[in-house]
């Protein structure tokens, strides 16, 4: 009773937030969005099944591009294609993260020298480059998504183990960790039950932060031609072909502005309902807080 | 009477510092002390002298760099098993940091109950917590379902001391447990120390630096500065009689509630910890109104002065 009490005024605090409550909409009509990519009528990889170069219309929402193919139902791949890429990156580099950063802070000592300094040279690469050289190596590896999430969790681990590691570091030394050790739980159960609530806050809003980074990379290396096929829609590659087909040029605008609208949206979105998360997590404004809610 | 803890030569130097200039500091400096069965004993000294040090190094929760921790015979460093730590349990200072903020009260109960083997079930370990809690003056029902914020420092501090009890334990090491409590819960805790002594033969290592409580409630005191005991005996022989000139400081800076006694100021704070204790000799020679030349060469030796021992060259003559 009491746990299902706390989830929903948490649900009816965050949405005190306006940042949140439009956030939260607009992801709602991408993951409608993204439903609706299981009914296309149209496979997103081939061409020229479409009159090419018509505006949007009633029948052909968004229009379509010169290559045949209607823009609505690209968008709709193209959203889910770059969440899965984005999912799957955060999902990876957040459980890098929690082990690295509880196990340096736990233990302290060598291993932890040892992990802080393989994190912080991870951080210290030059990351573009190396993607860069490695998906023109392995053109073929980086063409999965699930490949390319792992790649780009790689690189973006390291800051949230330094984050959990100093957690972690200030955690160790409170007396009911102390109080634990005395009632004999083993090290594993403390990390579990006494170490891992304080810790998974941060790991949540991390997480969305991660997801726009990772998204953003995608349409970075989309757009120089490298990572993803072009043929499959992505937010990346609909903007790359969009340009490398001279869209504007043609006067065809919603060819090059859907990706472009689509992209500001989902940042916008995903940086609101990370500032909201974690302002509404923050121990100093929820004092504030605790004035209005009762 | 036999011995519920010994502590043989205990040290524990740590050393800080980069690659270049490493400086060593002796938190704790070759204590010796004894406690008995069904005995409280007091630990007092002011803050920085080495008595948390020293209680960590009993729990486990710090290495000694020498010197050996003797529990009900058997030592420490040979038995790290967990029937070990069932007989040794502590109570912290703060009562609001000894619980997980983010779990309810009851859990640690359960851990503590279910880690020890000492319940089969639900129903066995609620008896046995129960029954704890009792002990303490609480209930069950009180504590259950609840977050440590939901409830008053004393309470929580009794549940604290509930907690420990569960292993039935023979040495509870009390450190500073009244410090952060009121001054009426103060003797109901302290009061609770003697009752459990009493009834179930309980030793308590009660490490403070409020003299009056310790006076009450103990058998027996050591005083500890700078990491060494330098007076330690029956507690009514320490604290009436006192013979260190530390003691004597100690004792004269306690205020009286009489408004024709004025304050004597004989303290001074002239060095920082981290000076004195690098300090040779005697590591009291900074404060000392009766120091003497030999005492900031040499290190005062051990000596026993009608059944205290003390730490002192103003007592060097007279060896026991």
């Amino acid at each position: 009773m009491k746990k299902v009490n706390t989830v929903k005024s948490l649900i009816y605090d965050l949405f005190k937030d306006y940042r949140f409550v439009i956030a939260f909409l607009i992801i709602c009509i991408f993951i409608l969005l993204v439903i609706l990519s299981f009914f296309s009528p149209y496979n997103p990889q081939r061409m020229y099944q479409v009159p090419s170069g018509l505006p949007p219309s009633f029948k052909y929402p968004l229009g379509t591009n010169w290559l045949g193919q209607d823009v609505f139902w690209q968008l709709t791949f193209a959203i889910k294609n770059s969440l899965i890429i984005a999912l799957v990156t955060a999902f990876f580099s957040r459980i890098i993260a929690v082990i690295v950063g509880i196990l340096a802070g736990y233990k302290g000592g060598t291993t932890d020298r040892v992990i802080t300094t393989i994190g912080d040279t991870t951080m210290v690469l030059p990351f573009l480059i190396i993607l860069i050289a490695i998906s023109m190596i392995l053109k073929d590896w980086t063409n999965n998504f699930f490949n390319l999430g792992i790649l780009l969790a790689f690189f973006s681990w390291a800051w949230d183990a330094r984050v959990i590691r100093s957690q972690v570091l200030s955690l160790r030394e409170r007396e009911f960790i102390k109080v634990a050790v005395l009632s004999g739980m083993p090290t594993i159960r403390i990390v579990r039950k006494q170490l891992l609530p304080h810790v998974l806050p941060i790991v949540f809003t991390t997480f969305i932060n991660n997801m726009s980074w990772a998204i953003g990379m995608e349409i970075t290396l989309a757009y120089l031609g490298l990572g993803i096929d072009p043929t499959v829609p992505t937010i990346g590659t609909m903007l790359q072909t969009a340009i490398y087909r001279q869209a504007l040029f043609m006067g065809l605008w919603w060819w090059l502005l859907t990706p472009i609208v689509t992209a500001i949206l989902l940042f916008v979105a995903l940086y609101w309902i990370s500032v909201s998360l974690s302002e509404y997590l923050d121990p100093r404004a929820r004092f504030q807080r605790i004035g209005f809610g009762k | 009477m036999e011995k519920v803890l010994e502590v043989k030569n205990l040290t524990k130097v740590y050393s800080i510092g980069s690659v270049f200039s490493k400086v060593k500091i002796t938190a704790v400096d070759n204590v010796s002390f004894y406690i008995n069965k069904a005995e409280i004993f007091t630990l007092a000294g002011e803050s920085g002298c080495g008595k948390t040090t020293t209680a960590k190094m009993i729990l486990g929760f710090e290495e000694p760099t020498s010197g050996d921790i003797i529990i009900e015979d058997k030592s420490i460093q040979k038995n790290k098993s967990q029937d070990f730590r069932k007989k040794v349990q502590a109570v912290f200072q703060n009562p609001f940091e000894s619980f997980n903020p983010l779990l309810t009260i009851d859990d640690i109960f359960f851990e503590t109950v279910y880690n020890y083997k000492m319940a089969e079930n639900k129903s066995q370990a609620e008896e046995i917590i129960n029954d704890k809690l009792k002990a303490v003056g609480l209930s069950f029902d009180e504590i259950n379902g609840r977050y440590p914020t939901e409830l008053s420092g004393g309470q929580l501090q009794r549940a604290s001391i509930a907690r420990s009890l569960l292993t039935n334990p023979s040495i509870l090491i009390a450190d500073e447990p009244v410090s952060m409590v009121d001054a009426s819960l103060r003797m109901s805790i302290v009061n609770l120390f003697s009752k459990l002594k009493k009834e179930i033969g309980l030793s308590v290592l009660y490490i403070t630096h409020d003299l009056a409580t310790a006076y009450y409630v103990s058998e027996r005191i050591a005083i500890m500065f700078r990491g060494n005991i330098v007076e330690m005996g029956p507690v009514d022989k320490v604290l009436i009689y006192p013979k260190h000139p530390y003691t004597q400081l100690l004792i004269e800076s306690i205020p009286e509630a009489d408004p024709d006694k004025k304050w004597k100021r004989k303290i001074s704070i002239a060095d920082t910890e981290y000076t004195e204790y690098l300090k040779t000799g005697c590591k009291f020679a900074g404060r000392c109104p009766n120091v003497m030349e030999i005492c900031k060469k040499e290190e005062p030796k051990e000596v026993m002065v009608d059944n205290v021992i003390v730490k002192c060259h103003l007592y060097n003559g007279r060896r026991a």
